[in-house]
């Protein structure tokens, strides 16, 4: 059954599978040469047959991982098939009747399936990095000559921080937003902070730096914990711990 | 400087894979064999970069480490290949033979330009959209700290802390080859892999897409044809319009370029593939398929593994059930035997892979 739910989350909100399940049917009836019908059409067949078989899910999970069984579909050449089915029946076609059915095959991918770049997890690049403007000035503010630095970074700006700047170590991650429970995470997330706690959680982690959201409500003053408002970049106020070692390490 | 180091890196990933794939070229075909060259000359750079990496990399040696090795490996390969293609030469010249000049339609020039249109529209795009991937946090922060760092998988990409070796990871270094990609041109890692890599990718996949077109529409399409064009059209328009599911490879083409699982989905297995087509058609005209064929099947299979840890698995399936149906398609047994070498590296890879496991 798993290989049916896996199936079917592949198949997603298109049809474009199913159409290339009928490509399929149709070529079996018109392609007749013998090295694009083992390649396009049985070897297909053999590793659906698998791909649907409980006993090659069971020891693909127990073996590999089942969450990755989905990436079986892949061996299955759906796009160079699909054209390639169509434009044989296009050139079965003569006139105007060939003239329509392309047209509807182009409408009909368009209409079936879904743009891509209409995710809404697109938006315009900030910068060649791909990474958000203010990921990047913080980053590059709170940089130290020669050592790496621990710095609290709001949720939003965890999955970008490493992958500017591998001078920047994080007391949290990604991992914790997804699965891991992290107690000083759970506590950023939070609208109204303790300065204290915050203060507490910081320093327990080493963090040279925290950057604060300015929608977030601080209950207490950061400078008595040490804390210094080194800059504001946009919406988000930089704090940098002095009582934290800045020292290069390579000298 | 800049600037040199950018075409530096361009040679790396241009004229040294096709220095590399024309002096072993599998095919006799006098058409697309820069295209053919070009890919399969990338393979055989990450095949390299797999057999050198993979042993550093689980010997505890770092990244400054794995590039001498592969570049001396690489220098070693465009020697033999460069020497290649000398004596390649020197025989062609006995043999030159015309090439005859034909007529392309006007329809046919029509549609190449709406492929070309579509294709710089997604190049375009690559560079001003971003996608927000969560998995970019793990891949491209490796990418980051290898730059960086010169540790390989010994830091915990996600909170830049060192750990142990995360040896599921480190099977299949693809990132490390992008690191270097990062390395020798000077831009940053994230560049790196959110534009660069797609800009090489996506062109390298349809390149793909192209070559195995030719070879469907062989029977239906003359060189005016407007078949080939086309299909190209409605295969960049699936690929476009691939949005339907998130697991899908015309999805992860658009959006993980910059991952291994994308290369695996969308070049590996495409053009192994295409491979098998070429060893299919030698056997359909009752000639011997020549130890190249089976040399860039094992590069192939090799390049697959630095892209995925599960590209070993998928990849064996692939070419296991591909050479078995046409062993018995074509009664020639003797298939099997070639499979055996191809599948070495993949299979003690996989073996590894779950011994460490436990």
């Amino acid at each position: 059954m798993e290989a049916f739910t896996i199936f079917h989350k592949y198949m997603g909100t298109g049809l474009i599978l199913i159409w290339y399940f009928a490509v399929v049917i149709y070529l079996f009836e018109k392609e007749k040469r013998k090295n694009i019908r083992i390649l396009f059409l049985y070897l297909p067949m053999l590793v659906l047959f698998f791909f649907f078989n409980p006993l090659f899910y069971r020891l693909y999970d127990h073996f590999i991982d089942g969450a990755t069984y989905f990436r079986m579909l892949w061996l299955l050449p759906v796009s160079s098939t699909l054209a390639f089915g169509f434009l044989c029946m296009l050139h079965e076609q003569k006139g105007r009747r060939r003239l329509f059915l392309a047209g509807g095959g182009v409408a009909l991918i368009m209409l079936t399936g879904t743009l891509v770049y209409s995710s809404p997890l697109y938006s315009k690049a900030d910068n060649l990095h791909h990474v958000p403007w203010e990921v990047v000035e913080i980053c590059d503010e709170i940089r130290v000559e020669g050592r790496e630095v621990v710095a609290a970074f709001p949720e939003e700006f965890l999955l970008y921080v490493r992958q500017y700047s591998a001078e920047i170590c994080m007391p949290y991650s990604r991992e914790n937003m997804l699965e891991n429970y992290d107690e000083f995470f759970q506590f950023m997330v939070g609208q109204e902070l303790s300065v204290e706690q915050l203060a507490a959680f910081a320093k327990k982690a080493g963090c040279h730096y925290v950057i604060l959201s300015k929608e977030k409500k601080l209950l207490g003053d950061m400078t008595a914990y040490d804390y210094e408002l080194l800059d504001q970049v946009g919406e988000y106020l930089v704090f940098r711990d002095n009582s934290q070692d800045f020292r290069n390490t390579l000298e | 400087m800049a600037v040199l180091r950018i075409m530096i890196m361009i040679t790396g990933i241009i004229v040294i894979p096709l220095v590399l794939g024309y002096g072993f070229m599998p095919s006799e075909e006098k058409e697309a064999r820069g295209l053919l060259a070009w890919n399969l000359g990338l393979l055989l750079l990450w095949a390299m970069f797999l057999v050198i990496c993979l042993p550093l990399t689980l010997l505890g040696k770092g990244f400054s480490e794995v590039m001498v090795g592969y570049g001396s490996l690489t220098g070693g390969a465009l020697m033999i290949s460069s020497f290649r293609i000398w004596r390649g030469r020197e025989h062609s010249k006995k043999n030159t033979r015309i090439k005859e000049v034909s007529e392309v339609s006007g329809l046919s020039y029509l549609f190449w330009g709406i492929a070309a249109a579509l294709l710089i529209i997604q190049l375009v795009l690559v560079i001003y959209l971003a996608y927000e991937e969560g998995d970019d946090a793990y891949y491209v922060a490796i990418v980051t700290s290898s730059r960086f760092s010169d540790k390989l998988y010994t830091i915990y990409p996600y909170t830049g802390f060192t750990t142990g070796l995360t040896v599921r990871y480190a099977m299949a270094p693809f990132p490390v080859w992008i690191a270097l990609l990062a390395r020798i041109s000077g831009l940053s890692g994230a560049a790196t892999a959110h534009v660069v890599m797609p800009l090489l990718i996506i062109p390298m996949a349809y390149g793909i897409y192209y070559l195995i077109g030719k070879k469907l529409l062989k029977d239906i399409s003359g060189e005016k044809s407007w078949h080939l064009p086309f299909y190209m059209i409605l295969v960049e328009l699936l690929v476009i319009f691939g949005g339907y599911s998130t697991y899908s490879r015309e999805n992860f083409l658009l959006v993980r370029a910059g991952q291994g699982k994308a290369v695996l989905a969308n070049i590996i297995i495409p053009i192994l593939l295409y491979l098998l087509m070429l060893v299919f058609e030698k056997l359909e005209a009752g000639k011997s398929t020549g130890v190249l064929i089976w040399f860039w099947l094992a590069v192939v299979l090799a390049a697959g593994c630095l892209c995925s840890t599960l590209g070993s698995f998928l990849l064996c399936i692939l070419l296991g059930l591909g050479v078995f149906c046409g062993a018995i398609a074509y009664r020639r047994w003797r298939l099997l035997i070639g499979l055996l070498p191809c599948m070495i590296l993949p299979a003690a890879i996989v073996a590894l892979y779950l011994k460490l496991q436990g």
